[in-house]
């Protein structure tokens, strides 16, 4: 399990990546973008819809998919908080009649071993 | 009596079932390993060249069954089972477990039997078939867990079954056909073939065995189990009940709830099944809807779903393969050992996630747009909100959690070549068919005038996919987004796991304490009763006052059973 390999060019590029300050970067850039595309979604001729669905009401907002996306996320992770007050349970709360509290290594029966 | 058209082809799940006979007969290792992804490709060979039409028929009892049907719907989904069997058979190279090997091709030929197949009486022995080859793949694990986890798969498979074949034979009994066909109104023996493909498509409430089983499974079965079984259901749906409203609205819950649990779940193979099921809710609306638009969308759909839901449980079984878990919790940082694995898992999120350049693109929006056309606003919204969602829990969740985040300090070797080699063709395919949708939409059921990449479209989506991936940035940098914990959630399966059992136990219990009081009661009876018939037995408490007393009793019991 510990055989440490020389780390491939792909590793190199993600530990770049993944560091707080990278993450920083990735958010700042995700906000630039986003608001970039706000102002292109807004500026862009509308033909795809005919105006009668909701899709064309949604075109005609500017920025809609971006404040439908932020705000539905933050309730989506709200609700999903709420929820698990009510229905988080130990692993074992089913064992032994589930994998949940298993350890998964008894359960790798890939025959012989992979190579 | 057999009758069998003029040209006759074998129709192509014969070959998986031969394949699954001769296995055990092969020399073990590399001879089956290059065997089992063969058998695929020949019983794909078989149906490609073959022209629309029926095929293979028999007449058996004064019914007809058909074998081999192909219509632009069977192909579809026939093509897309065959290439998936075939990647999941090479992502199993290594496997050296004959039951697993064995099962996997019965489970494969059966699920393109049952696409095949053109009577209910078929469609019912493959269903069947199905389900009994793949709960091998959950026992395939070989823990006392995945024993019961296995057996409550298989009971509500066999429902299925049951309710398939009492819909099949009120059907024949009223329509004097068993030909599988749309059902033309709501009978009861609709309803309950409808209830049928229900529970195999995971509905709301009866979903639970998928998000119970899949996760269960072998790092290899879970990708083979995730093909079949559910896309099967929605073909099934698509070919019997094409625009039921009320699939419209049952497809939009669909969407919807998994998210949730998804988010606050801790397994991430189990995640990606809550992800399967919010995928089907789309196909499950397109299937509602039932305009050729919709209909396309849904066989777009499920042919990029199963590719990239493979790519994923494949990613994730790579992950199981090397590190022992697929817990969020027990893992982090493992890009650092597995980072072609890594990749390939992102290819997957981005075409779940429905980027532009990716699978889900092109096929999500063929429904959205069907949606929008027909003016279900509400259910519009609802899918859009699955779609946002689908980044969250899935598309940056699993990679995230699995890869990035805190480093578990895991060091492992990359996944092996037979797993990156399947996870790579896997991968190339979900961003060929998002580049070049065309070949794809030539093989669905109805004509296509359809253009993903309109700027406004490439736009919106955009703007949908990164405000979500902001939104998730937010939550993490500033620790809000729902921690990782060893938890199971509870969700309907309380009902038969919990409620059920108990309340079957207090009942048994409750009849035990009366048994054993009027027991008691009639042993005091006649000890009493005993003593009152003669001194001689009044020494002898216990035991031969009980022998007389239960030879009395058998007697009267014998007397009384004869006397009958």
């Amino acid at each position: 399990m510990n055989d440490r390999q020389p780390a491939s060019w792909l590793v190199r590029v993600l530990d770049g990546i993944a560091t707080p300050a990278g993450a920083m970067r990735i958010l700042y850039a995700l906000l630039a973008v986003g608001l970039v595309l706000v102002l292109v979604g807004w500026l862009i001729p509308h033909h795809d819809h005919d105006g009668a669905g909701i899709a064309g009401l949604a075109a005609r907002i500017p920025g809609f998919y971006g404040i439908f996306a932020l705000v539905m996320g933050v309730l989506l992770v709200l609700a999903a908080k709420a929820l698990r007050r009510l229905l988080m349970r130990p692993e074992a709360y089913y064992a032994p009649r589930s994998i949940d509290s298993e350890d998964n290594r008894r359960g790798d029966n890939e025959g012989e071993g992979a190579p | 009596m057999i009758w069998l058209a003029p040209q006759m082809p074998l129709p192509p799940f014969l070959f998986y079932f031969v394949g699954a006979l001769l296995l055990p007969f092969l020399p073990r290792g590399a001879v089956r390993s290059v065997f089992l992804p063969l058998v695929p490709l020949v019983a794909l060979g078989q149906f490609m060249g073959l022209p629309e039409g029926e095929y293979v028929r028999w007449h058996l009892f004064g019914q007809e069954l058909i074998l081999l049907r192909l219509d632009k719907l069977a192909y579809a989904f026939s093509l897309i089972f065959s290439i998936a069997a075939f990647l999941a058979m090479l992502f199993a190279w290594h496997v050296r477990d004959l039951v697993q090997q064995a099962s996997a091709l019965v489970y494969s030929g059966a699920a393109l039997g049952a696409v095949q197949a053109g009577d209910l009486i078929s469609l019912f022995c493959f269903w069947e078939a199905t389900a009994f080859a793949s709960v091998f793949l959950v026992w395939a694990r070989r823990t006392p867990g995945a024993y019961f986890t296995g057996m409550r798969y298989l009971i509500v498979q066999m429902l299925s079954g049951l309710l398939l074949l009492a819909g099949a034979v009120l059907h024949i009994r009223a329509t004097g056909s068993g030909l599988f066909v749309q059902f033309p109104e709501m009978s009861l023996a609709a309803l309950l073939i409808l209830l049928a493909f229900g529970i195999k498509c995971a509905f709301p409430l009866l979903h639970d065995w998928l998000q119970d089983a899949y996760p269960a499974s072998t790092p290899t079965g879970t990708v083979i189990l995730s093909a079949f079984t559910t896309k099967l259901a929605v073909y099934a749906l698509a070919r019997g009940f094409p625009g039921l409203e009320a699939l419209v609205y049952i497809g939009a819950l669909m969407a919807v709830f998994p998210i949730f649990y998804a988010i606050i779940e801790n397994d991430l193979r189990r995640v990606l099944a809550f992800s399967l099921n919010n995928q089907l809710g789309f196909m499950v609306v397109g299937v509602g809807i039932g305009t050729p638009l919709a209909l396309n969308g849904t066989v777009a759909h499920a042919v990029c779903h199963i590719l990239y839901k493979a790519l994923l449980f494949m990613s994730m079984g790579a992950v199981l393969l090397r590190t022992g878990t697929t817990r969020g919790s027990d893992l982090g940082g493992l890009y650092k050992s597995m980072p072609w694995t890594m990749l390939f898992c992102v290819v997957g999120a981005a075409s779940i996630s429905a980027f532009p350049l990716f699978s889900g693109f092109i096929s999500k929006s063929l429904i959205l747009g069907a949606v929008d056309k027909e003016g279900y606003a509400l259910v519009w919204l609802a899918l859009l909100f699955a779609s946002a969602g689908a980044l969250h829990y899935c598309g940056i969740k699993v990679p995230y959690f699995a890869f990035f985040a805190r480093d578990c300090g895991i060091r492992c070797r990359e996944a092996p070549w037979n797993m990156l080699l399947a996870m790579g063709i896997t991968a190339l395919l979900c961003v060929g068919i998002g580049v070049f949708p065309q070949p794809l939409y030539a093989i669905l059921p109805y004509g296509v005038k359809y253009m993903p990449y309109t700027a406004e479209h490439v736009v919106f989506q955009l703007q949908l996919l990164l405000f979500s991936a902001l939104a998730f940035a937010i939550f993490m940098r500033t620790g809000f987004y729902p921690r990782q914990l060893r938890s199971v959630n509870l969700s309907s399966d309380y009902a038969y796991r919990r409620l059920f059992p108990r309340v079957v136990t207090w009942g048994w219990r409750g009849l035990a304490r009366i048994c054993a009081a009027s027991g008691e009661m009639a042993w005091r009876e006649s000890r009493k009763m005993a003593h009152a018939l003669g001194s001689w037995s009044g020494r002898e408490r216990g035991s031969g006052a009980m022998l007389v007393w239960v030879g009395v009793l058998l007697g009267v019991v014998l007397a009384l059973a004869y006397g009958r």
